[in-house]
């Protein structure tokens, strides 16, 4: 059996490189995905690569410049199919034979768009995203980014939107009829981040602000797995990163230290083939 | 009796609709790319809107796609509609730029098809395809 580890990050427009290194190096990292990352890919890639050429850049085909993803495999195995300013669509072939599609994404932000705006763009990028699945016949497909929702937000729950549900066996049933229209589920397992039974965080997104409602921490980051994939998904290995293995990414009161390195706290998880 | 006919006359919009554009200029890329690159409208309805994707394509990189912008517009009116797209290369806003009329929409695709952002993606699709 072989073993994907993914990491994504939205590292808020700092060069984070040291971060970044120490992370893929002590978690193994195969695939990385950025969003806002300001540093050039050579730079990064040079930096990765101290021990030697172990992973390839960016696929040079791909115009979204609002995401990064760095291999360990080369770059013609993970083509890029469709993108736009703010998603890249990807075709993922395994040396094993095995193939996927990836979705890396970064959704509007709260600051700049309405409930209202974000759950219409909802609709929009699933749309887009099921188009592509049927286009390529193909339904085995990870979703992950900054969707600047939480996994609750009508966006990501709705039918017409992401569909997204908390319960793997849900998903498993894979798809459920409304109003004659079929709409299939994407298994969203970042439910299960909330909270601070065995971390010392509650999400990946830390932001308090003066109104009566106000969660405080936010799961914007996460994963959504369609259901022939779920069997792909290690279920225990879905972690918010809160070290990068020599420093915390924390402050005192272990919220993102957003000063120092990102608002946004990076998202691991491992795929077996 | 003799059964009338009883329905109005219905005036014919003499212009075309934003779809119709759209896919003329999609044609016009081709021709301007000597066919190594075309353009792809993607229709799709959101509540009571009509939602038009306009996509560069690479035939040769696989039907790679690219999406340039969108518009939106009422499914019973074509104007007013928005356009949406991102001016400048790392832009954090999508700018929406409301159109009245089919010159003005017309106006808006020369802006957004001149753009330094489009114009740089048109080029490297291009020419990654003429490498292949």
């Amino acid at each position: 059996m072989s073993f994907l580890n993914v990491l994504f990050w939205n590292v808020h427009k700092k060069d984070l490189t040291t971060q970044i290194v120490n992370i893929v190096h002590s978690r193994d990292i195969d695939i990385l995905i950025l969003a806002e990352n300001p540093v050039s890919q050579i730079h990064l890639l040079q930096a990765l690569n101290v021990k030697g050429p172990y992973y390839f850049l960016n696929h040079p085909l791909s115009q979204c410049k609002k995401i990064t993803i760095l291999t360990k495999f080369h770059y013609t195995s993970i083509v890029p199919i469709e993108e736009g300013d703010r998603l890249t669509v990807r075709h993922i072939n395994l040396p094993t034979g095995e193939d996927f599609l990836l979705t890396a994404l970064h959704m509007v932000d709260k600051s700049n768009f309405n409930s209202e705006s974000q759950n219409e763009a909802a609709s929009l990028v699933a749309d887009q995203l099921s188009k592509v699945e049927n286009r390529l016949q193909i339904n085995r497909h990870i979703v992950i980014g900054d969707f600047n929702m939480n996994p609750f937000e009508i966006g990501m729950i709705k039918a017409n939107g992401f569909h997204g549900t908390m319960s793997s066996e849900v998903a498993r049933k894979g798809s459920r009829m409304v109003q004659q229209r079929e709409y299939p589920y994407f298994y969203n397992p970042t439910w299960s981040l909330f909270g601070d039974l065995n971390k010392a965080v509650s999400g990946t997104y830390y932001y308090q602000h003066a109104e009566h409602v106000c969660y405080e921490w936010n799961v914007f980051d996460q994963v959504l797995i369609r259901p022939d994939m779920i069997n792909n998904f290690v279920k225990d290995s879905l972690e918010i990163i809160q070290t990068d293995g020599v420093t915390s990414l924390l402050t005192r009161r272990n919220v993102p230290n957003k000063k120092t390195f990102s608002d946004h706290l990076p998202l691991f998880f491992r795929l077996k083939f | 009796m003799e059964m009338q006919n009883l329905w109005p006359d219905f005036a014919i919009e003499p212009t075309k609709s934003p779809k119709a554009i759209l896919k003329e200029q999609a044609g016009y890329l081709m021709a301007k790319t000597n066919n190594v690159l075309s353009a792809d409208v993607d229709t799709s309805t959101y509540q009571n809107n009509l939602i038009h994707k306009f996509y560069v394509v690479a035939p040769a990189m696989n039907n790679y796609r690219f999406e340039v912008f969108y518009i939106v517009h009422k499914i019973i009116n074509f104007y007013p509609l928005s356009i949406y797209w991102y001016p400048e290369e790392n832009d954090p806003y999508k700018e929406s730029i409301e159109i009245n009329s089919d010159e003005e929409l017309i106006n808006a695709l020369r802006k957004i098809f001149n753009a330094p952002t489009t114009v740089k993606i048109i080029s490297s699709l291009l020419s990654q395809s003429l490498a292949e």
